[in-house]
C-alpha cells in the first residue's frame, strides 16, 4: 500500500493504491501530507521519491491510453505541457512554464469572482490574445469595460487559452487532454470546431506514479 | 580590498584565485591562440567567461535584454575583476555580441583589448569529451586546460549512452543530468581541440546516440542547435542563466525513454543542486601524465 501525490500548484491529487480511494483537495490543504511517490511543482516537498511531470504524464498516458500513437496535452494551474509518444518512443514533448503560465488558475478563478457555471456557457468564436494568464486578465477586464457580458469576455478568454494549447502541441486534429481543465465545460468546446479532444481527467499523473511504483 | 584581491574563484577549474601580489592580470575571453595564452601564463590569467565569485550584476543596464547569459556574465566579470588587460578571440569561432562587447570594455575599462583570431585547425584532441568521467569532471577539465595545460590519462568511454551538444553552459547543473561517459559535442568539444572556429568539429554527432543539443538562450548557436536536433532526432533546451525546472525534466524525460538511466535516483537529489557548483562529482583529478608513458589519445585515433 503507497499514498501517491500529485502536487500541483493549486490542487493535489492523491491515490492511495491499497484502497483505490482518490482524492482531490487543495495544495494548501496537503501541507501536512507525505507520499511514497510524488509529482507536481511541489513534489519536492512531499515524498522522498519523486517524478517530474513530463514522465509521469507519459507513463501515466502509457498506462491510460491504448492508442500505439498519442498526443497529451496538460494543462495545468501555472503551466502547459505535452507528450508526443508512438510505440512508447518519445517523439516530442515540451513544457511551458512562461507563456501560457497561469491559464488555469485565472480561469478558476474568473469563474469564482463571477460566480460563472462553466457548463452553462457557450463558447465564443472569437477569443482574446492569452499569452499569459495575467495578460489575458487585462484584455478580459477591457472587454468588459466596453460592455462585453462577463460570459462571453470569459468565453473569449477560455477560447484564447484552447487556441494557443492547439497550437502549442502542432494544431493536431485529435488529442487526449489531462488536468483539472477536462472538467471545464467550456474549455472543452473552446477548441477548433474540427479537433477531437479526449479528456482523460486529473489523475494521469498520478496514474504515470504507479508505473514507478513497479520499478525498484 | 580591491575586486581584485577579492575575486575567488568558483568552479576552481577555470577562474584561478588571484594572489594580493599585485601581478598583471589578464582577462580572456573565449578561446584565444595558445601562442597568445603561453606567453601570458606567468601573468593571473581568468577567464571570463566563467563564473566569478563576487561580481555584482551590471550588464542589465548596460546590454539589450536579448542578450545571452555569457555575454552578462563577461561584462559583470570584467568591470568586477578590472583587469591590466583583456584578451579575446574574435574570430570565427566567436560571435558578434563578444565583438561588441569587446568595444563596449574597451570604452568602460579603458584597457588595452588584445583582439586575436583563433583559425588553429591542428586539433589537439578531444580525449576528455570522449573519456569515460563524469560530464561535469569533463568540462571542468577542458576549462582547466586553457589555464593550465597538462597532460592526463583518461579511459575512453568505449560506448557513449548519451551525449551533450553545446558551449559550455552558464549553469553547470545541467552537467548532471547525465551518466558518466557521456559524449560532449559542439563547440565544447572544439575548445578542448583547440580548433574554436572548426565548423565540421562542431557541427559533427554520431549516429544514433541519444543527444542534447543546448545552447545560451539569446545566443545564436540555438539556430543550429534546433536545426541538429531535428536531424539527429535529438532533443533541443536552451536556457537563460540558471536551468529551469522544464528544461531539466525534459532532459530527464528524453534520457529516459530513449533508454538512458543515468547514475542517480530521481528524488535523490543529486540531478537538482544549484546552478553555482554545488556539485557531487566522484573521483579526482586524473593523476598528471607520467614522462615517458603514451600521451592521450588525439581525436584522429578515435576515429
Amino acid at each position: 500500500m503507497a499514498l501517491l501525490g500529485d502536487f500541483g500548484t493549486t490542487w493535489t491529487k492523491l491515490l492511495d493504491t491499497g484502497t483505490g480511494e482518490r482524492r482531490v483537495l487543495p495544495t494548501r490543504e496537503a501541507r501536512h501530507l507525505q507520499a511514497e511517490i510524488a509529482t507536481g511543482h511541489n513534489a519536492h516537498r512531499r515524498a522522498p521519491r519523486h517524478v517530474n511531470e513530463l514522465i509521469a504524464l507519459a507513463e501515466g498516458g502509457r498506462r491510460l491510453i491504448s492508442e500505439p500513437g498519442f498526443i497529451l496535452l496538460d494543462v495545468g494551474s501555472r503551466d502547459v505541457k505535452y507528450v508526443r509518444l508512438h510505440e512508447g518512443r518519445l517523439l516530442g514533448m515540451d513544457w511551458t512554464t512562461t507563456c501560457g503560465s497561469l491559464t488555469g488558475f485565472t480561469l478558476e478563478l474568473l469563474g469564482r469572482y463571477y460566480q460563472l457555471d462553466y457548463d452553462t456557457i457557450e463558447p465564443s468564436q472569437k477569443s482574446v490574445p492569452v499569452t499569459c494568464g495575467v495578460l489575458g486578465m487585462e484584455q478580459l477586464f477591457e472587454l468588459v469595460s466596453q460592455g462585453v457580458s462577463e460570459e462571453e469576455a470569459v468565453a473569449r478568454f477560455a477560447r484564447g487559452i484552447a487556441l494557443n494549447a492547439h497550437r502549442f502541441i502542432g494544431e493536431p486534429p485529435r488529442f487526449h487532454l489531462s488536468g483539472g481543465m477536462c472538467e471545464n465545460r467550456l474549455f472543452l468546446r473552446s477548441f477548433p470546431q474540427q479537433v477531437e479532444v479526449i479528456p482523460l481527467g486529473r489523475f494521469v499523473l498520478v496514474e504515470g506514479l504507479l508505473a514507478e511504483l513497479r520499478k525498484p | 580590498m580591491s575586486a581584485r584581491k577579492r575575486a575567488t574563484c568558483a568552479f576552481g577549474a577555470r577562474t584561478r584565485c588571484l594572489p594580493a601580489d599585485g601581478g598583471r592580470v589578464t582577462g580572456f575571453v573565449g578561446c584565444p591562440p595558445e601562442e597568445e595564452l603561453a606567453a601570458r601564463r606567468h601573468h593571473h590569467l581568468v577567464d571570463l567567461d566563467n563564473f566569478l565569485e563576487g561580481a555584482p550584476a551590471r550588464g542589465e543596464s548596460l546590454l539589450p535584454r536579448t542578450t545571452c547569459r555569457i555575454i552578462h556574465r563577461l561584462l559583470d566579470n570584467a568591470l568586477h575583476l578590472k583587469p591590466d588587460e583583456i584578451l579575446i578571440d574574435e574570430g570565427y569561432g566567436k560571435c558578434d555580441s563578444a565583438r561588441g562587447l569587446a568595444d563596449l570594455l574597451e570604452d568602460l575599462l579603458g584597457i588595452p583589448v588584445i583582439r586575436t583570431r583563433n583559425e588553429n585547425r591542428a586539433g589537439a584532441g578531444t580525449p576528455i569529451c570522449d573519456s569515460d568521467l563524469p560530464v561535469l569532471r569533463k568540462v571542468e577539465l577542458i576549462l582547466q586546460g586553457l589555464l593550465e595545460p597538462q597532460p592526463l590519462e583518461l579511459r575512453r568511454e568505449s560506448s557513449p549512452r548519451a551525449a551533450i551538444w553545446g558551449v559550455p553552459a552558464a549553469d553547470f547543473s545541467i552537467y548532471g543530468l547525465f551518466p558518466d561517459g557521456t559524449q560532449i559535442l559542439g563547440w565544447t568539444r572544439c575548445l578542448e581541440n583547440r580548433t574554436p572556429a572548426d565548423w565540421e568539429l562542431e557541427m559533427w554527432a554520431p549516429e544514433g546516440r541519444p543527444t542534447v543539443f543546448f545552447s545560451q538562450t539569446f545566443c545564436a548557436k540555438g539556430i543550429i542547435a534546433q536545426r541538429l536536433a531535428r536531424k539527429h532526432d535529438g532533443l533541443y533546451v536552451d536556457a537563460d542563466g540558471a536551468l529551469s525546472q522544464p528544461v531539466r525534466a525534459k532532459i530527464e524525460a528524453f534520457l529516459r525513454f530513449r533508454g538512458v538511466t543515468c547514475a542517480f535516483q530521481e528524488g535523490s537529489g543529486a540531478a537538482h543542486s544549484g546552478p553555482r557548483g554545488s556539485f557531487r562529482v566522484r573521483g579526482a583529478l586524473p593523476a598528471p601524465h607520467a614522462p615517458g608513458s603514451r600521451p592521450p589519445p588525439r581525436a584522429s585515433e578515435w576515429g
